[in-house]
């Protein structure tokens, strides 16, 4: 069951997890979910999640000029596989 | 021997004492006798650091300073890695602007170091090219993430290196080696164009032997950049200039829910003489604690918060535009294949517990329940704040474990409080450095003065006091 | 049974800005693939998101223009999902705060009025363009990070034809913002729909079906129509819906489920770490509300009410705001609102579309057409000789006045010339006087062909008619 869900967290998170990788996937699970249980010890009850270290508001927006560009070779340049300057992945279906 | 501090190595320039051609020469050699010893390279940049050694400029405290970058800054046309086989070959078409701004002030740099895959470990041992060896003693770690850097500076090789710090990734390194580290406000430096671990604690910082140089190095890294929409506007100050070694206005809180857990005594004693040097340079010195349930969450919220940041950023690494691409049948096979070929088996973990605790269904009681945690501890350590500039803590309980015996995953209270207190910093973004405070069995160890948010100064200051008085600078271990 | 339709649909407009909307890399349209990109919009990692500032002054726009409630408080979150053409593994979008709520839309389906209410208004940004061919997918960058802002109403359409109102009514709104170019066509409009049926006096709602990627306005309607129909046979069959995503099928004109991986996907939204939530001014968004232009439905009723032009012209003149800010330019030199609605409409749109153009790129001086206008108002001209006029005016932007004077197409209308033209012309021709008083009315005819004889044409017939009738009258007796 649980080596099932794991498979399957492991696959939507792009892994394929082999069964070597498994018993330390387990254990690092287990870990993981102490973790979540240790945080039952705090009251969150009313308090907002802190999405940033402080909380601050910014009035900064980027002005609309178009200044910031990398040529063509440079966009490509660490891929591995290009055809007609574009980026080639096999056929996307569905 | 090349193991000058930035301002002995500027005086020496400036009054041509040594030769710039004659100095880099003999740099790249060593770089290659201490990666021998210490595997803390990734690239050494022989070209990079030779290049316009002729442009020395006098006005400038950096110029013609060599200078090492953790491997996750990206540098153009150069090799940028992360010590991960996804980035194996990846070599970045644009600078991070911390880099940039270090170029300006015309610093070379010697090589890019090696460091915990993705910057995710403690140890330095998941890097691509193994561990990062101590100088101290080389059978021990040098500490992670930032672990190449920390050892290149504690070497004496390089006298600044830059570093990025999630959790405590170049203040743990950095009381391991001996050395001066420093992370300060998120916000201050720019974290464009490093390649990240969790956006909401990352910071980016340096290694140096001094006080007086990591006030340098701070003031050129820092600053606003508008590609970075959390970097600060505050006006960066003129932090070397207004150093001092008096901290008589300076009212420090001593953290004692962190330092009841040292058990070593030696670490403890070390601590206590640090406590009293405080308080004979007349600074405020007086006991401040935080809830030990409440410290125990630090970890717990700590994975958790981070795990799931990283997923999430670590998705572009997929093999299709870059990276480590290995072919499938349909583009979802081509990122599972190359993700499943590029990352090592404890980052596929972690990015796996992480998207379970963002997932929707999950979210509530895990994600932003530890997001709920962060607050309440931030508020509470806020609270301290209120009353005193600086908390003092030890930096962490032992030594630089051998490299045998570093792992990161134990749950006993010595483990959770002590050693993973540094992250408060992290929570609450604010200004943490680390600088050596004596030896334990040979071995440097450390403790961490930590301010305000942007309140970088005082704790400058406070370190330059505390290091003027236990003459501990300029410290290095070379061997080989 | 009778069942009705329950729709609500989503809509995605892609803003023409000058730079994306998080990076600033240009936004163009028909460049060589990939060459309109920086690091940002490859996804390169390390990089980070800054937001542009006309991406959130147009979002402004439209959500102003569908009376919308505002959130001076931008915050953006992150939408997780992987995909061969989404550069980060995330979209950054908004999801828990959108920039705008609880709009609405007015709308008309067969001369019935209806109030389209909108849920929300978000900005996001675009993902890359695929290529598709038989054995493989080619990737162009260009679009990926080209700002979007998504539209969603809430289930409160009753059918294809409503559906059909809405869209165009929406695109009307996108244009008269002049925020996008808005066409569905190209994909900078796109429409998503959800649809369900029920039974009529049911407050429930039935299983919805997604239909996905419709390429024009008729293609929704007719998608919605079909879709129906087919839940409606799956019920009364005694079957279910199926809760699926679906596309149109134009060749065979039907709906087809669209492959799908099983699972729904988990977008796992989360605040994004890189963005801080961004303060704009209440000026700001009063300023850009000030500034909005009058929108298409307020322009037909002002065009009705006030110029009393004929609903079926008015919307006509408003159907692209060009036509209709031309419309507001002659009727400023111009009070004959209905001849310069009936030559816009009529003669200069036919000139336009016979050289291939529109309003968009029309040449002509408006003041000229209201000369015209005005000419024939006071005969300066004849109907007939304006056509001759207008056709030049068109070709060479000339001035009307200018084009009478050289062609010497100038009418004679002043009473005293005309007495004593007619008068000649009587005196010339005593038999038709007699033909005249016995009644041969053709008569008239003759005198007024004579009198235009005379003056090459440019008497004013209206008037010679009247003048020549009244002395012949007074002659007999």
């Amino acid at each position: 069951m649980e080596e099932e869900m794991l498979k399957e967290l492991g696959r939507k998170t792009m892994f394929n997890i082999t069964d070597e990788e498994m018993p330390a996937l387990r254990e690092e699970y287990h870990v993981f979910m102490n973790h979540v249980k240790a945080l039952d010890a705090i009251d969150t009850e009313g308090v907002a999640p802190l999405a940033f270290p402080y909380e601050i508001e910014t009035t900064f927006l980027r002005e609309d000029e178009p200044v910031q560009m990398i040529s063509r070779e440079d966009a490509l340049k660490n891929c591995k596989d290009v055809q007609a300057m574009q980026i080639k992945v096999p056929k996307v279906v569905g | 021997m090349v193991t000058y501090s930035i301002e002995e190595l500027h005086e020496l320039l400036k009054n041509k004492k040594i030769d710039i051609h004659e100095y880099y020469e003999e740099l790249m050699k060593e770089a290659e006798v201490q990666q021998e010893r210490l595997n803390a390279f990734v690239t050494i940049t022989k070209d990079e650091a030779m290049k316009n050694l002729d442009e020395f400029d006098e006005n400038d405290l950096l110029s013609g300073i060599p200078y090492v970058l953790k491997d996750n800054y990206n540098t153009k046309g150069i090799k940028t890695t992360a010590s991960s086989r996804m980035l194996e070959d990846y070599v970045p078409v644009y600078n991070a602007f911390a880099v940039d701004q270090l170029s300006k002030h015309g610093v070379h740099l010697v090589g890019k170091a090696s460091m915990d895959e993705l910057a995710m470990g403690g140890t330095n041992k998941s890097a691509l090219t193994g561990p990062v060896y101590n100088p101290w003693d080389v059978r021990r770690i040098a500490g992670g993430s930032s672990g190449g850097s920390a050892a290149l500076v504690a070497s004496g090789l390089v006298p600044f290196a830059t570093g990025s710090d999630t959790g405590d990734s170049i203040r743990k390194p950095a009381g391991y080696c001996g050395i001066v580290g420093f992370k300060p406000s998120w916000g201050r430096i720019s974290r464009y164009g490093v390649i990240p671990y969790a956006s909401s604690l990352d910071h980016m910082g340096m290694f140096t032997r001094n006080v007086r140089d990591a006030a340098i190095v701070l003031e050129a890294m820092a600053g606003r950049d508008d590609r970075d929409m959390t970097s600060s506007f505050k006006e960066v100050p003129h932090y070397i200039e207004h150093l001092t070694s008096d901290i008589k206005n300076v009212k420090i809180g001593v953290l004692r829910s962190v330092s009841d857990e040292i058990r070593n005594e030696e670490i403890k004693e070390n601590f206590e003489m640090v406590v009293n040097i405080f308080k004979k340079l007349g600074a405020t010195v007086e006991d401040v604690t935080m809830d030990k349930t409440l410290l125990r969450t630090i970890l717990p919220s700590y994975t958790i918060i981070a795990n799931s940041e990283a997923t999430s950023n670590h998705s572009c690494l997929d093999g299709i535009r870059y990276g480590n691409r290995q072919e499938g049948e349909t583009p979802d096979d081509v990122m599972i294949n190359s993700r499943t070929n590029g990352f090592g088996a404890h980052i596929k973990r972690r990015f796996i517990l992480g998207n379970l605790a963002l997932a929707t269904e999950n979210q509530e009681k895990m994600f932003r329940k530890a997001q709920k945690v962060r607050r309440i501890i931030v508020e509470e350590l806020n609270k301290i704040y209120d009353d005193y500039d600086i908390i003092l803590t030890p930096n962490c309980g032992s030594v630089a474990p051998l490299v045998d015996e570093a792992n990161d995953d134990r749950l006993s209270d010595e483990y959770l409080i002590l050693e993973n207190h540094l992250a408060l910093g992290n929570f609450a973004g604010t200004p943490s450095l680390t600088l050596p405070s004596g030896f334990v069995d040979g071995m440097p160890i450390a403790v961490n003065v930590m301010g305000r948010l942007f309140e970088e100064q005082t704790v400058l200051n406070t370190a330059y006091a505390l290091e003027e008085e236990l003459g501990l600078k300029n410290q290095f271990k070379r061997e080989g | 049974m009778n069942f009705e339709q329950v729709i609500g649909l989503e809509v995605h407009c892609e803003l023409k800005t000058k730079s994306k909307m998080f990076s600033g890399a240009p936004v163009t349209f028909g460049e060589a693939p990939n060459t309109m990109v920086n690091e940002i919009d490859m996804g390169m990692t390390g990089t980070m998101p800054a937001l542009n500032k006309r991406g959130v002054e147009y979002a402004l726009r439209v959500c102003h223009a569908l009376h919308m409630d505002i959130d001076e408080l931008l915050c953006f979150d992150r939408k997780n999902y992987y995909y061969a053409d989404l550069p980060k593994g995330f979209q950054i979008t908004q999801d828990k705060r959108p920039i705008g709520r609880n709009g609405y839309l007015m709308i008309e389906v067969n001369g019935k009025e209806k109030k389209i209410e909108i849920e929300r208004l978000h900005m996001e940004e675009d993902t890359a363009k695929q290529l598709h061919l038989s054995k493989y997918t080619l990737l162009d960058y260009n679009r990926a990070g080209i700002p979007l802002i998504e539209i969603v109403t809430k289930p409160c359409i009753r059918s294809g034809a409503e559906a059909a109102a809405y869209l165009e009514a929406l695109r009307q709104i996108f244009l008269y913002t002049e925020v996008s170019d808005a066409k569905l066509e190209e994909g900078s409009m796109r429409c998503d729909v959800n649809v369900s049926i029920r039974p009529y006096g049911s407050e429930t709602f039935g299983t919805r079906t997604e239909i996905k990627n419709l390429n024009s306005i008729s293609n929704v309607q007719k998608a919605l129509e079909y879709e129906s129909l087919r839940q409606e046979k799956v019920l009364l069959s005694g079957g279910e819906v199926i809760q699926q995503t679906m596309r149109y099928d134009e060749l065979n004109k039907e709906t087809v489920p669209m492959r799908s991986k099983g699972d729904a996907v988990d977008y796992k939204y989360y605040t994004e770490p890189n963005i801080l939530p961004v303060r704009i001014s209440h000026e700001w968004v009063e300023e850009i509300k000030a500034n909005l232009p009058m929108m298409a439905r307020e322009r037909v009723k002002k065009y009705v009410e006030e110029y009393d032009i004929p609903t079926v012209d008015a919307k006509i003149l408003v159907s692209t705001k060009t036509e209709s800010e031309y419309f507001n330019e002659v009727i400023k030199y111009t009070n004959n609102y209905k001849a310069a609605s009936n030559w816009l409409i009529g003669d200069v749109q036919a000139y336009l579309n016979a050289e291939g153009h529109s309003y968009d790129d029309i040449t002509l001086n408006p003041e000229y057409l209201a000369k015209l206008i005005n000419f024939i108002d006071e005969s300066v001209i004849s109907s007939k000789q304006a056509k001759k006029v207008f056709e030049i005016m068109m070709k060479e932007n000339k001035d009307p006045e200018v084009i009478v004077e050289e062609k010497g197409m100038k009418q004679i209308s002043d009473e005293a010339t005309l007495v004593a033209l007619i008068n000649e012309v009587l005196d010339n021709n005593p038999k038709s006087i007699q033909d005249y008083a016995n009644g041969k009315d053709h008569a008239i005819k003759y005198l007024v062909g004579q009198v235009m004889k005379a003056t090459k044409g440019q008497a004013n017939p209206r008037k010679t008619n009247e003048l020549l009738s009244s002395m012949l009258k007074e002659r007999i007796n």
